[in-house]
């Protein structure tokens, strides 16, 4: 069971490190095999969203974080699925990419109230949580969110744009912000479960999603002219989304399998006990 | 006997907050007919595994405190 535990991770730094040279190798940007490469972690996590969410219900408020976390895990793969066969299979781009994005911010919106149901669950005292962290958790917050929000919201918002096209826009700079403030909330939720593997899962996901928003910024907000130039180093700005969803997918991947491990123990018990 | 169901009952709920619906149905065939030191062990044991201990002291003296009520 233990070398099992230790082979799970080897094998995700593995693909991701395998991804990442088959990456940086190519000489052009995102051919079909790469994009195929590229969209086994996040369909990895919506599958595993899929099968997580299935194991909660939603009337505590443990079930509706995990429930929800999984399902805009879900969103997002679908939505990276749709641009995948978008880009690859349909050339008159008949595919409206608002229809992507609007899956992709229902996505950011079930992960935020996923992540904000996880702080609920964990019923965290305030009064009780170390004031250091409290106050590196609040100041980080504070100063992360002033800079997420000048590139992320004000740089993006268009007065000569229409109303849809700003919504999207700056949707995602809210579905960052939310990100941003949610792995924050998440540290100390972590901190609630210390020394149990509700903890290691809560750390993942921070982990996963801060690598999230580092891609995102960095792709709508820094680099993007960059990137569609198909300029490198730029380009690999890809892989940073590889890792947070490899991350991701290993944190829910391994809540699965402890809760999965534990029904088949109690089950194994059972029939001894006959 | 009372007392017993009364606390599986709430073993259970609490198995079903963190570990899903269908592992405290499997809990709950464990749980049948066994002594409450057997149920307070065995929920003891998952819930320090998966929430730590402090964690699981303060949900186990919870229901605890429910259930003395």
């Amino acid at each position: 069971m233990k070398t099992r535990s230790i082979i799970r991770p080897i094998i995700f730094l593995f693909s991701f490190l395998i991804i990442s040279v088959v990456y940086i190798l190519n000489p052009k940007i995102q051919p079909l095999p790469i994009y195929t490469l590229y969209m086994i972690f996040p369909v990895g996590a919506a599958l595993i969203g899929l099968y997580t969410s299935r194991i909660y219900r939603f009337n505590n408020a443990n079930g509706r974080a995990m429930i929800l976390i999984a399902d805009g895990l879900f969103c997002w793969g679908v939505s990276e699925s749709m641009a995948y066969v978008s880009d690859n299979f349909i050339t008159s781009a008949s595919l409206a990419p608002s229809l992507l994005e609007v899956v992709s911010l229902i996505g950011y919106l079930a992960v935020g109230a996923g992540i904000y149901q996880g702080y609920v669950a964990a019923e965290i005292k305030l009064k009780q949580v170390n004031k250091s962290l409290l106050a590196i958790v609040l100041l980080a917050s504070i100063i992360l969110t002033i800079i997420v929000g000048y590139f992320c919201v004000y740089l993006v918002y268009d007065p000569s744009a229409d109303i849809a096209t700003n919504m999207v826009s700056v949707g995602f700079g809210v579905g960052d912000l939310t990100l941003l403030v949610g792995s924050m909330l998440m540290i100390l939720v972590a901190r609630e479960y210390k020394g149990g593997k509700l903890a290691s899962f809560w750390v993942t996901m921070t982990a996963g999603f801060f690598i999230f928003l580092i891609a995102d910024i960095t792709y709508y907000d820094i680099f993007g002219e960059q990137i569609l130039a198909d300029i490198k180093p730029y380009t690999y700005n890809d892989l940073l989304w590889v890792a947070a969803y490899a991350v991701i997918a290993y944190a829910m991947l391994e809540n699965y399998i402890h809760i999965n491990e534990i029904r088949n123990k109690i089950k194994l018990k059972i029939q001894q006990r006959k | 006997m009372e007392q017993t169901s009364k606390l599986q009952t709430v073993a259970l709920n609490l198995i079903s907050k963190y570990f899903g619906q269908s592992t405290a149905e499997v809990y709950g065939q464990f749980f049948s007919g066994e002594p409450d030191d057997v149920i307070t062990n065995s929920l003891s044991e998952i819930m320090v595994d998966y929430v730590g201990e402090e964690k699981a002291k303060a949900e186990i003296s919870k229901i605890m405190k429910n259930l003395a009520v």
